[in-house]
């Protein structure tokens, strides 16, 4: 008997510090509520100049986003395992070479429809789960709604329905779009070759910078700042767009669309700027 | 009971280990030149154990510069090469994208550089490349450095034919290591991390290969702050263009000079010199027993041109920066561009240097010009300045730093585009 206690003792004063590799709380697993919330508004009317001299005032940004993924820095592309990875299975965030890529601690499998123009946060409506461990950068994804066969190319989930008026000088441009991520964007380019992005790929905000240490009881909070998403738009570009009825122009969506659209569609995946990701603690 | 008796050895052994591998390291400063152990060594310099690690020197900039000679067994030889697309160029080809490596620009320009202007220094090794699978800037202990920097234009290169084993491939050596800094030699059996840096232009830097031309763009890049400069000439071989179409104003033969503001760190670099295990290379270098090892700083000119950040491989494209040209309108004769006139280029919707729009085309067969105006995915990346296309090429340049030929290295860009 004394000799197997001392078997115990001796693991666990062996094992204890594997468990203070990893911020002195073990990795623990939890779960987590998620928010997001768009920037501060003036009043009914979210109106910005942007870099092209163009006053703009939003009616309408609706975003829906999800599901979320929280990363650790990118993995070392060498396929040799180590002895942590012998005690704990990482998973492995895809990615392409030396551009991107990490190792997911966390997830929030969940959609979320929010209104950009409020600060008002909206919360997911699953909750995250997460390891405990640093988190140095977040993944936004832009994937379709529940239920969608994952080949399908023509979707419908609208990831920003944006609507609108610019003004500089005489010019007054009324405005509203619809953007889709959908195979529109995908560049002519034979498939598989080199350099080709996947639907895939055009669905996904990578990178996107945070750094916190999530503990237990606390919250993750993403905020959207939609200003980005028209920051070099040059609304003069909107000449030969249609018009409805009221006079509005009609934003071209796809990667033959205007030159407005396409801010949109790279402001919405822009990774510095667009998105804040932090952590409140209890 | 001889087994009991070693037990607490064993696990005080055990949980050393593990503490030892606990924790964040100080000296992990993420600019590839942390580590504890060996000590710096600048290049030329004599270390303590005798061994002699060398970078090439020169007195001045008018002193001709003495590249480094080869280590000998053991030793690392360090060389810069912009392979045989600087030296030589793109041709343009009519026929499928798909046939060439690189593939030609898809818009029917053939590029040829005169000039591809690097700064490169803290040339560092550290041990342990593997030290942290999730993360691959965190590394060894430091053994040996050659801060540098050189001034190096790849175009012209040196006497050290590169890794493609062609002979336009001309490397130039810039540092050599016979030994770790402590006089140690290294290690034949294991790998070590390799990392350098890209630095603006500066007065410390000891300029290497450059003639009176490149000196004279050097000393711009020294005043502006570029870390590289591509200049050379684009000549368009292509069909004629429809008469009328924005295309026909464009001039045949464009100067171009792109001063790049992109000082970035290539971190821990992989290897496509050493087996890989799957399909990726190991990171690292190794000595060799018996000759020196090469060790290929390589920088690819064609990320510059391609059409979507963080992308490997996208078409290459000239036609953006050729709208720009000072002759726009006169195609006949041959005009200059510079990267201050792109800096106002919004890479979201190409315009001409006029006002027009600039269309996409393709004249190889296997690439489909998208409809409508031409525009660059930024792919999640914003600048300073919004949909500048100035940023845009110094951002994506910046990923075109590699280690021998093609190992890819952890890119950290020291700038903000």
């Amino acid at each position: 008997m004394t000799t197997r206690r001392s078997w115990l003792l001796l693991l666990a004063l062996a094992l204890a510090p594997v468990t203070a590799c990893t911020g002195g709380t073990g990795s623990e697993r939890f779960h987590f509520e998620a928010r997001i919330r768009g920037t501060a508004s003036t009043g009914d009317a979210y109106t910005f100049e942007n870099e092209s001299g163009w006053l703009v005032r939003l009616d309408r940004a609706q975003v829906t986003l999800g599901p979320v993924y929280l990363n650790v820095v990118p993995p070392l592309r060498d396929k040799s395992a180590s002895i942590w990875d012998l005690l704990v299975k990482p998973a492995w965030a895809d990615g392409a070479s030396h551009l991107d890529s990490g190792r997911v601690v966390g997830e929030v499998l969940a959609q979320v429809s929010f209104d950009a123009l409020s600060e008002q946060p909206v919360t997911f409506p699953a909750l995250g789960t997460i390891t405990q461990e640093e988190v140095r950068t977040a993944d936004v994804w832009f994937y379709p709604e529940p239920g969608t066969p994952a080949e399908a190319k023509k979707l419908d989930t609208v990831a920003l329905d944006i609507a609108g008026q610019a003004t500089r000088g005489d010019a007054i441009v009324p405005f509203r779009g619809l953007l889709k991520l959908d195979d529109s964007w995908i560049a002519n380019q034979t498939a598989s070759t080199r350099g080709n992005t996947s639907l895939a790929t055009i669905r996904q905000v990578r990178g996107i910078p945070a750094s916190f240490f999530p503990d237990p009881g606390g919250f993750l909070e993403i905020t959207f700042d939609v200003k980005r998403l028209l920051r070099g738009a040059d609304f003069s570009n909107l000449q030969a767009n249609k018009t409805d009825s009221a006079g509005v122009k009609l934003l071209i969506p796809g990667k033959a669309g205007d030159q407005v659209m396409t801010n949109l569609y790279q402001g919405l995946h822009e990774a510095d700027g667009t998105y804040t990701v932090r952590w409140h603690s209890p | 009971m001889q087994k009991l008796k070693l037990l607490p050895v064993f696990a005080l052994a055990l949980s050393t280990l593990f503490v030892a591998g606990c924790g964040d390291d100080d000296d992990t400063s993420g600019d590839g030149t942390s580590g504890k152990g060996g000590t710096a060594s600048q290049g030329g310099s004599q270390n303590e154990g005798g061994a002699k690690n060398e970078g090439g020197a020169a007195a001045s900039t008018s002193t001709e510069f003495v590249p480094p000679a080869d280590p000998g067994k053991g030793g690392f030889w360090v060389t810069v090469s912009g392979e045989d697309l600087a030296s030589v160029g793109y041709d343009f080809v009519k026929g499928a994208l798909a046939d060439g490596d690189p593939p030609a620009f898809v818009d029917g320009w053939a590029v040829h550089f005169d000039h591809v202007i690097v700064t490169v220094g803290n040339v560092t090794i550290h041990e342990d490349p593997d030290k942290d699978a999730g993360n691959p800037q965190d590394v060894g202990a430091l053994v040996a450095k050659a801060a540098g920097p050189w001034a190096v234009d790849a175009a012209i290169g040196g006497d050290v034919i590169g890794k493609s084993e062609s002979p336009d491939e001309k490397t130039i050596p810039i540092a050599a290591f016979a030994s770790q800094d402590n006089g140690d030699p290294f290690d034949p059996e294991s790998r070590y991390a390799f990392s350098y840096d890209t630095l603006a232009a500066s007065e410390d830097a000891t300029v290497t290969n450059l003639d009176d031309e490149g000196r004279a763009l050097y000393a711009e890049a020294k005043a502006k702050g570029y870390s590289m400069v591509f200049a050379g000439t684009a000549t368009y071989k292509g069909e004629a263009p429809e008469a009328g179409s924005v295309f026909a104003s464009i001039p045949t033969e464009v100067k171009f000079t792109l001063g790049l503001k992109n000082p970035t760190s290539y971190i821990n670099c992989s290897n496509t010199d050493l087996t890989a295990v799957g399909d990726e290379f190991p990171r690292g270098i190794q000595a060799s027993a018996t000759k020196s090892t090469i060790v290929q700083i390589t920088i690819h000119t064609d990320h510059g041109f391609w059409d979507t950040l963080n992308v490997e491989g996208t078409p290459l494209h000239f036609d953006p920066i050729a709208a720009q040209a000072s002759t726009y309108g006169m195609p006949d004769k041959p005009g200059t561009v510079t990267i201050e006139d792109l800096v106002d280029v919004d890479v979201t919707g190409f315009k001409t240097k006029d006002g027009e729009v600039l269309p996409w085309r393709s004249l190889v067969s296997d690439y489909d010009a998208p409809a409508g105006q031409m525009k660059y995915d930024t792919n999640g990346t914003s600048f300073k300045k919004a949909n500048s296309f100035a940023s845009y090429l110094a951002y994506s340049a910046a990923s075109g730093g590699h280690l021998n030929a093609d190992g890819e290295c952890e890119v950290k860009n020291n700038f903000t585009p």
